[in-house]
């Protein structure tokens, strides 16, 4: 079969020039479509790489973070049931600021900026002290049970591009 | 010049033309073109990270429940308050708080009233499990994702600390996305009962069945129970169910008590067992749940003991018109398509010519 093949695809050579002219034309004609409808078809959707890797970097880190055993009052305890206890109790807050403040910046490095949410209260690492602009609190969100029953939503937003302020209009 | 020849380059094309629209149909029905290169690999991620999340947040509920529980039990002297309607569900008393027969004393459980003994220290134990439970399950019925309500066996050790072994994965959709339609539409599956194969249409995960529940019914059942919802939204309501087929096993287990609401140990007597749960070896006459044809049932957004008085009536009428015919002892439970009591409640109609929307 094979060999056969090969044998017509010599034969080629010598075709009709008109016949191979058509067909060449529309080779290139189907390609050319085809090509259009394929772009056409898969060009609707944008999927950024770095943004869906960031996402899922930022969800690992914070569920490290949340796992983090801290000492507060001489109880250790992690830093999920931290929150949970600033959450009734806000006198525990300064605790909870200091350690994710030391968390973070132990993680991401002093001068990267990096923001814990807690619902929308944002804590943010050193490195937004230069970080001028307004950062906001990720949308990829963790939830976390309360003491009271209910449930809280954390967030982790790190490595938070310097604002361009050349760029800005 | 040979014919061959001449054909060879337009057959070519007609070749590639082809190929081309074979793959573009391929592709097609695949979602390809919706979903861009590489997505799918990132929604593998997710997904791992989503059960990595639920996973933490079964942990630490898991925490502060058997806190809370333990200060609950130790503030109310070992007696767990747990509504009849909610866990054990009494037959005669449906909404009595049966742990408890003697009442408080100025805020103190008692223990003794004249002669009577009102509280059995062996079960301490059993109450902290159930009291776990019902804050373990509140505390899941909370989370975003479909985890399982009462899927854990527990064993309590020596220094209170509490060990759960779920008895079902937690299941999460990789490519839900894409699924979505799949997962709304009930699945057909074939169960095996004593009495054969039946057709088992399994709804969880819809609108129907109660978050954390795992519901299935027979086909004819199923259709009965859209009829009961669509009446229930003309009336501006929606429908819950919250316990639906059983199979043999999983009663065998409710029963032989190694679910979270420890029937066997609570209730070493079978004829006092039975006000509870029913026994799988008398067959399914004795056990609806069995036969794929009953429902324990509220309306959505609301627990049993939310449920008024009024809201309990207007459940009945709905399910009277679909079909369904109502265990007098428990407000909750309907039957249809043919059980024993479903039978029973037919004949009587015929009889009497009165509607009978409960039997006994």
């Amino acid at each position: 079969m094979l060999k056969r093949f090969c044998q017509t695809a010599k034969l080629f050579k010598k075709g009709s020039g008109l016949t191979d002219f058509f067909s060449v034309l529309t080779f290139v004609l189907v390609i050319i479509v085809f090509y259009g409808i394929f772009k056409f078809t898969i060009g609707g959707s944008k999927f950024e790489i770095p943004q869906q890797s960031k996402s899922i970097e930022d969800s690992l880190s914070l569920l490290s973070i949340l796992r983090t055993n801290v000492d507060v009052d001489n109880i250790e305890m992690n830093i999920a049931e931290l929150v949970a206890l600033s959450y009734s109790d806000p006198s525990k807050k300064s605790h909870l600021e200091k350690h994710i403040v030391k968390i973070i910046d132990d993680s991401f490095g002093a001068s990267n900026c990096a923001i814990f949410c807690i619902g929308q209260n944002q804590i943010k690492g050193t490195g937004c002290i230069l970080n001028v602009g307004y950062h906001t609190c990720s949308s990829d969100t963790m939830q976390i049970p309360s003491y009271d029953g209910k449930t809280i939503e954390v967030s982790l937003n790190s490595k938070i591009e310097p604002l361009n302020l050349q760029s800005a209009p | 010049m040979k014919k061959s020849s001449l054909f060879f380059m337009p057959l070519i094309v007609i070749i590639l033309i082809i190929v081309l629209v074979n793959l573009y149909i391929v592709l097609l029905e695949k979602g390809s073109f919706t979903k861009p290169i590489g997505s799918r690999q990132f929604d593998l991620f997710k997904t791992y990270l989503e059960a990595e999340k639920a996973l933490f947040f079964i942990d630490q509920s898991a925490k502060y429940s058997l806190q809370q529980s333990i200060y609950e039990l130790a503030k109310d002297g070992g007696l767990s308050e747990v509504y009849a309607s909610d866990v054990l569900t009494s037959r005669e008393t449906p909404f009595i708080p049966i742990a408890k027969k003697c009442g408080k004393f100025y805020g103190y459980s008692l223990w003794y009233e004249k002669d009577a003994v009102c509280f059995d220290e062996n079960k301490v134990k059993l109450n902290l499990e159930l009291l776990f439970n019902e804050r373990m399950n509140s505390y899941l019925d909370d989370y975003p994702i479909n985890i399982w309500l009462d899927n854990y066996k527990y064993e309590i050790r020596d220094s209170i600390e509490i060990i759960g072994r779920a008895k079902e994965p937690l299941k999460l959709d990789i490519l839900k996305d894409e699924r979505k339609e799949a997962v709304k539409k009930p699945i057909e599956e074939k169960i095996i009962t004593k009495e054969g194969i039946t057709e088992l249409k399994e709804f969880t995960g819809t609108e129907l069945c109660a978050k954390g529940s795992k519901c299935g019914l027979t086909a004819e059942a199923y259709q009965k129970l859209e009829e009961a919802q669509k009446l229930a939204k003309e009336k501006g309501k929606s429908l819950e169910i919250y316990s639906a087929y059983r199979s043999e096993e999983e009663q065998t287990a409710l029963w032989g008590g190694q679910t979270p609401e420890r029937y066997r140990q609570r209730f070493p007597n079978e004829e006092e067992r039975r006000k509870y749960v029913c026994n799988p070896n008398l067959g399914l006459g004795e056990c609806p749940h069995m036969t794929g044809k009953a429902v324990d049932i509220r309306f959505k957004g609301k627990s049993n003991s939310d449920m008024t008085v009024d809201d309990w009536k207007e459940l009945e009428k709905i399910m009277y018109t679909a079909g369904f015919r109502r265990y007098t002892a428990e407000l909750w439970h309907y039957e249809c398509c043919g059980t024993e009591r479903y039978n029973r409640a037919v004949q009587l109609e015929k009889e009497t010519g009165k509607e009978v929307r409960a039997i006994s």
